[in-house]
């Protein structure tokens, strides 16, 4: 199988070209490429892949993007869209004899339509700017990436992102009505509509979680929903892991469709409770905070029915929240583990895999033993409605060989996810991170399909190359040392 | 024309990999929504494929293309659990994902597009291809189960699709009123303001009523209800709740307005602010009926003869407005004018797309 693009890169001398041209027709202000500022753009959340690029385009509205990009498009200039660079798999990493073309100036949010509910914006716009912009229509844009404070729509809809609230709604491509994309010909093209549905094939469904590989998305048509009337949160703690995962299947089962639940293990518990002071009891092996919202009635009912099915799977202790400050603490702590982790090791790896949920018991018991052989801490906390772990593999980056090991132990976990039909990302993205992992998940003819997909849509090889999938080039190389992002070191957002 | 069942996607693969390079295939589940397609095709059904796998604690089923939504949501009661989907006529879930088909429900849970997460395609050239799979989450690769959905056979064969489901509601009911069409928009501003979670609204032309879903525990049920009542009430309308065991059968007159046994089904989407704005403007029309999912953007002409004349002119208005139309529906051949108002500005896009999973066009 001979993948990938033997395809026209433009070189030097075309990027310079591109650096005049775009001087001229968008303003001096739109081209960085100084290399310290250039330096700036070297990575993305994933810091341990780094590259500087070549040039740097900041457009600062939608035609100066266009424009620009049928330019680099002309000129055979390789190109990688980024958002506010959160991302954690690498997917905007720059290409050295490329250009980024950053989106963080087209923040614009170009209309509301409350009675249809929705939002259509520039990409980037940051995930929570939208939400608060249309609170007071009692509206809300669902997907709730712990990132949210920073990233952007478009970095969402790349990445299909999720958020602890997805359970019961769904995750970005189910929130997003319609994209406009220019595509990697320089093309412009409504990808989906602004209803619930739109006649032929869904291109707007491959685009959402196409990692900046099909395109780059232009404007965004967001589905909005209403903000529930009412929420309640519960925290029930377990005496092992097992039963808090047989409370979730019971949950379900039951028919209860929480908004969120969340599970942390013991090792979890111990450290966000030091970090935080929330409140959480540590006589318990693991916790599950439960989230249900709706109306009061419905609200009401349905933690009455949760009540019962964690005490029938075994519950020990439950603590629910009476007062919205009570609520806040306990998401405090659940949110708190980037700083928690910390207080375990200086440094950690943290995975995405996901297991189809009734693996769970297993597969815990597998990363302990992982973790074990590694002579590692490991902490779990994750997303268990759906199945999505997020492992800390935690180390001390002083000790020989320790990020190694780490680092083994988190594929390690992947291939634990894989073997139980799972994923190897939940939410992250393949971006460089998985790509020389994904023959592990998919079949050779799997991966020929994808990039007969990819070809159709960017025949010259030029939307974010080397991501997402493997080619012969790539797959050697090694990544260096994971080092925390600046949003988690000024603690406004933790990595789960 | 002869026809192949195949039993097995690795059949269906090696049947499509033998096949000459000129040979044409038509792809057929139950064959109730089929277009004209070329007298040669060879017909490839996809009624041997007919497993199913649940994964009840997953919340997940892998179903083979074959098997019939009816039969699906049957074995899925038995467990409590349910695709949310319904459509107005059953077919083939193989035939629901490539016409993409849903039904009232759309406004809660989307179409079949947001509850697949995982298929199994046989391309024209017999190479398989698989994308997502038992896990509701899921980010790896191409979302390839996306690209057949409303595909209508053209892109791939669809073999097996893993399907996320929900469990049954404990509870449902609904609320019924006649309301016009230029009083639609009001009744969305209630449910939000009011911050009630309707699962599904869908309004019929020919009794000229909306009814309104909820789902849930039955307390909420009845307050949602209760408290929609009254805001329909305060409105001068005169809204009546209905109990879940009268639901069925509002829900099969409604079918019958929007799957007619003969005839034609124009579909429009646009944003519902404008969808509502362009319904006021049609009045009522002979030999013409629309079923509207109202939050959701989206109308079905329904001309149950074989007026066409009119379908067109209210589909060239439904565009003048913003609107894109399809052809849901249609059991007799229409002219080719009704088909020249399926533009879509992707359609480029998707030539280019299919030239490259078919490059000899092969499925028709
Ligand atoms: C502390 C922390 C917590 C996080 N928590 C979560 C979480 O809870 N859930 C979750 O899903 N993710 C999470 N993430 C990951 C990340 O925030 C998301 O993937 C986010 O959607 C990325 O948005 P961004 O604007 O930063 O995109 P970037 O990082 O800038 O880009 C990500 C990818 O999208 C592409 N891209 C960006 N904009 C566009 C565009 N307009 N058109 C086409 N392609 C584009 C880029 O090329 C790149 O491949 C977290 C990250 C951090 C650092």
């Amino acid at each position: 199988m001979a993948e990938g693009y033997t395809g026209a890169v433009g070189g030097e001398q075309a990027l310079r070209t591109f650096a005049a041209f775009a001087r001229r027709a968008c303003g001096p202000e739109t081209v960085i490429d100084d290399l310290l500022e250039r330096q700036a753009y070297s990575c993305d959340g994933l810091t341990a892949h780094r590259a500087v690029p070549g040039l740097v385009f900041v457009p600062r509205t939608s035609d100066e993007l266009i424009t620009g990009v049928r330019e680099l498009i002309r000129l055979g200039v390789p190109f990688v869209a980024r958002g506010a660079g959160t991302g954690l798999s690498g997917g905007a990493l720059p290409e050295t004899d490329g250009v980024v073309v950053v989106l963080a100036r087209l923040t614009r949010i170009l209309e509301v339509d409350p009675i249809s509910q929705l939002a259509i914006v520039e990409p980037g716009v940051v995930n929570a700017t939208l939400s608060a912009a249309v609170r007071d229509h009692g509206l809300y844009f669902v997907p709730d990436p712990s990132s949210q404070v920073a990233c952007t729509i478009g970095g969402n809809v790349a990445e299909n992102s999720g958020g602890a609230h997805c359970f019961k709604y769904g995750f970005t491509t189910n929130h997003i009505l319609g994209v406009e994309v220019l595509t990697p010909t320089g093309d412009l093209v409504m990808l989906g509509g602004e209803s619930m549905d739109v006649p032929g094939p869904d291109l707007r469904g491959v685009f959402i979680g196409s990692e900046g590989t099909l395109g780059i998305a232009v404007r965004i048509v967001c589905r909005l929903m209403t903000l529930p009337l009412a929420h309640r949160t519960m925290v029930a703690y377990f005496a092992d892991v097992v039963a808090a995962g047989d409370a979730v299947t019971h949950l379900i089962r039951a028919g209860i469709v929480p908004a969120a639940i969340e599970m942390m293990d013991r090792g979890a518990m111990a450290a966000c409770e030091a970090a935080t002071g929330a409140g959480l009891s540590l006589a318990w092996e693991a916790a599950l905070l439960v989230e249900l919202d709706g109306t009061t009635e419905e609200v009401q009912a349905g933690l009455d029915q949760v009540r019962a099915c964690v005490s029938a799977a075994g519950a020990g202790e439950v603590w629910v929240a009476s007062t919205e400050a009570e609520r806040d603490r306990m998401w405090r702590a659940r949110k708190a583990a980037f700083a928690a982790a910390g207080r375990v090791a200086p440094a950690y790896i943290v995975q995405d895999g996901v297991i189809p949920r009734t693996a769970l018991a297993r597969v815990l018991e597998s990363i302990r033993s992982i973790g074990r052989e590694a002579g590692l801490t490991i902490l779990n906390v994750f997303h268990a409605g759906d199945g999505n772990l997020h492992p800390l593999v935690t180390y001390d980056p002083n000790e020989p060989g320790a990020y190694e090991r780490a680092e083994r132990a988190a594929s390690d976990i992947v291939r634990v996810c894989l073997s139980e039909g799972g994923s190897l990302t939940g939410e992250h993205g393949v971006g460089i991170d998985k790509v020389c992992m994904m023959p592990e998940q998919f079949t050779s003819d799997d991966l020929a399909t994808f990039w007969r997909l990819r070809r159709a849509v960017d025949p010259a090889g030029l939307a974010n190359p080397g991501k997402l999938l493997p080619t012969p080039r790539l797959c050697g190389e090694r990544p260096g040392r994971y080092v925390t992002h600046p949003l988690e070191s000024l603690g406004v957002a933790s990595r789960w | 024309m002869s026809e192949v069942s195949p039993r097995s996607i690795e059949e269906a693969a090696t049947w499509l990999a033998e096949l000459g390079p000129d040979e044409r295939v038509r792809i057929v589940g139950a064959g109730t929504n089929q277009r004209g397609c070329p007298p040669a095709a060879r017909i490839l059904s996809t009624r041997g494929f007919d497993w199913v796998d649940l994964r009840a604690g997953d919340l997940t089923v892998a179903v083979g293309a074959g098997v019939l939504l009816s039969e699906l949501q049957s074995l899925l009661a038995t467990a409590g659990l349910r695709l949310a989907i319904d459509p107005v006529a059953d077919g083939t879930i193989g035939g629901v994902v490539a016409t993409g088909s849903h039904g009232a429900l759309v406004w809660r849970y989307g179409t079949i597009r947001d509850l697949v997460i995982g298929a199994t395609l046989v391309l024209a050239d017999g190479t398989v291809a698989h994308s997502g799979g038992h896990v509701i989450k899921n980010v790896a690769g191409y979302d390839l189960a996306k690209l057949v959905c409303g595909a209508y056979g053209r892109l791939a064969l669809i073999a097996e699709v893993v399907l996320r489901v929900h469990a049954l509601p404990a509870c449902e009911g609904g609320v019924v009123a006649v309301v016009a069409p230029r009083e639609l928009t009001g009744v969305l501003e209630h449910l939000r303001r009011a911050r009630l979670e309707a699962v599904a609204m869908d309004w019929v032309s020919t009794s000229g009523e909306l009814l309104v879903v909820f789902e849930g525990t039955s307390e909420g049920v009845a307050s949602q209800a209760r408290r929609l009542c009254e805001l329909l009430a305060s409105d001068g309308l005169h809204p009546r709740r209905v109990e879940a065991a009268a639901l069925a059968q509002l829900r099969a007159e409604r079918a019958d307005v929007r799957a007619p046994a003969t005839g034609v089904v124009l579909r429009v989407a646009n944003r519902a602010s404008r969808l509502l704005t362009w319904l006021t403007t049609i009045g009522r029309r002979d030999g013409v009926s629309v079923g509207v999912y109202p939050g959701a953007g989206l109308a079905d002409l329904v001309a149950a003869g074989r007026d066409v004349e009119t379908l067109l002119e209210l589909g060239r208005s439904a565009q003048a407005a913003g609107g894109q139309c399809q052809l849901r529906l249609l059991r007799d051949e229409v002219t080719c004018e009704l088909r020249e108002l399926e533009q879509s500005p992707a359609r480029w896009l998707l030539e280019r797309v299919a030239a490259g999973l078919d490059p000899g066009g092969r499925f028709v």
